[in-house]
């Protein structure tokens, strides 16, 4: 039995525009850079190379000032359908995943994209450190309070 | 259900989260946690089956007893490398969105 799925990403995204035109976003290496990263992070990519075990390089520029070296290779390039590559941050082994993009047309214009990303669940193998976690448990803890909050009954409030 | 979402729903119970201190102080048998709580033993073990399967805690057989642990690597580093990742990915489609509605825009049709 896999428990992967348990700490798989998945997301799923509509878009206003051609399959191949959003299929065509992810694998130039200025188009991609255009708008990879959330606000706040921007991101350099030094090598792209689309195709079945091409590699790609880039750089995460975060606000902070802190930047996050990251790199994969390509395993699967099916324009317009499928693409599927591995996603590490260099020099940490534990922090390694697989993000499998499949799209679909909908319409002339309009393209639902979903992004899976597996293996995160590595991550909990590692060795536990003791320095960090306190910290990591207040956070929790703070971010489970506010989740109470927003789960508050709705309907009590009208 | 990501981890995140089960480390929550594993802590959004005060009991859970009282073992979870206790356990911060180092391990303890079943009876152990049981006994300050004031609860049977099957009641205890099933909040420990919620944390086990939510990876917050190990709970293995030595000779008679059982004993827990904290997982620490779950509480710390799944819900941050997760958040991130998650921040990282919708952030990154809506900038898309918006690059691709640009484009549009731009091209007459």
């Amino acid at each position: 039995m896999s428990e992967n799925s348990e700490t798989d990403l998945v997301l799923v995204h509509l878009f206003d525009a051609p399959v191949g035109a959003v299929f065509d976003a992810w694998t130039g290496r200025e188009e991609w850079q255009s708008w990879l990263g959330p606000k706040g992070v921007h991101c350099e990519i030094s090598r792209l190379e689309a195709r079945v075990g091409g590699r790609y390089q880039l750089t995460m520029c975060l606000e902070s000032g802190k930047t996050i070296a990251v790199s994969g290779e390509f395993k699967t390039v099916d324009r317009p359908r499928l693409l599927v590559f591995t996603w590490g941050v260099d020099g940490d082994g534990a922090l390694q995943s697989l993000i499998s993009l499949s799209f679909r047309a909908l319409g002339a214009e309009r393209t639902e994209l979903t992004l899976r990303q597996e293996g995160l669940r590595s991550i909990a193998n590692r060795d536990a450190h003791g320095a960090g976690w306190e910290s990591a448990f207040q956070k929790l803890a703070t971010r489970l309070d506010s989740r109470a909050i927003s789960l508050a009954p709705r309907g009590a409030s009208t | 259900m990501t981890q995140l979402d089960l480390a929550f729903g594993a802590l959004a119970d005060s009991t859970r989260r009282a073992i979870l201190v206790r356990l911060a102080r180092g391990n303890a048998t079943v009876g152990e946690l049981a006994e300050p709580f004031k609860l049977s033993l099957p009641a205890i073990s099933r909040h420990l089956k919620v944390l086990e399967n939510a990876a917050l805690i190990t709970n293995e057989r030595h000779g008679k007893h059982r004993f827990c642990s904290l997982r620490r690597d779950t509480l710390s580093e799944t819900s941050e490398w997760l958040d991130f990742q998650r921040r990282f990915w919708v952030g990154s489609l809506e900038k898309l969105d918006r690059r691709l509605r640009e484009r549009r825009a731009r091209k007459p049709s």
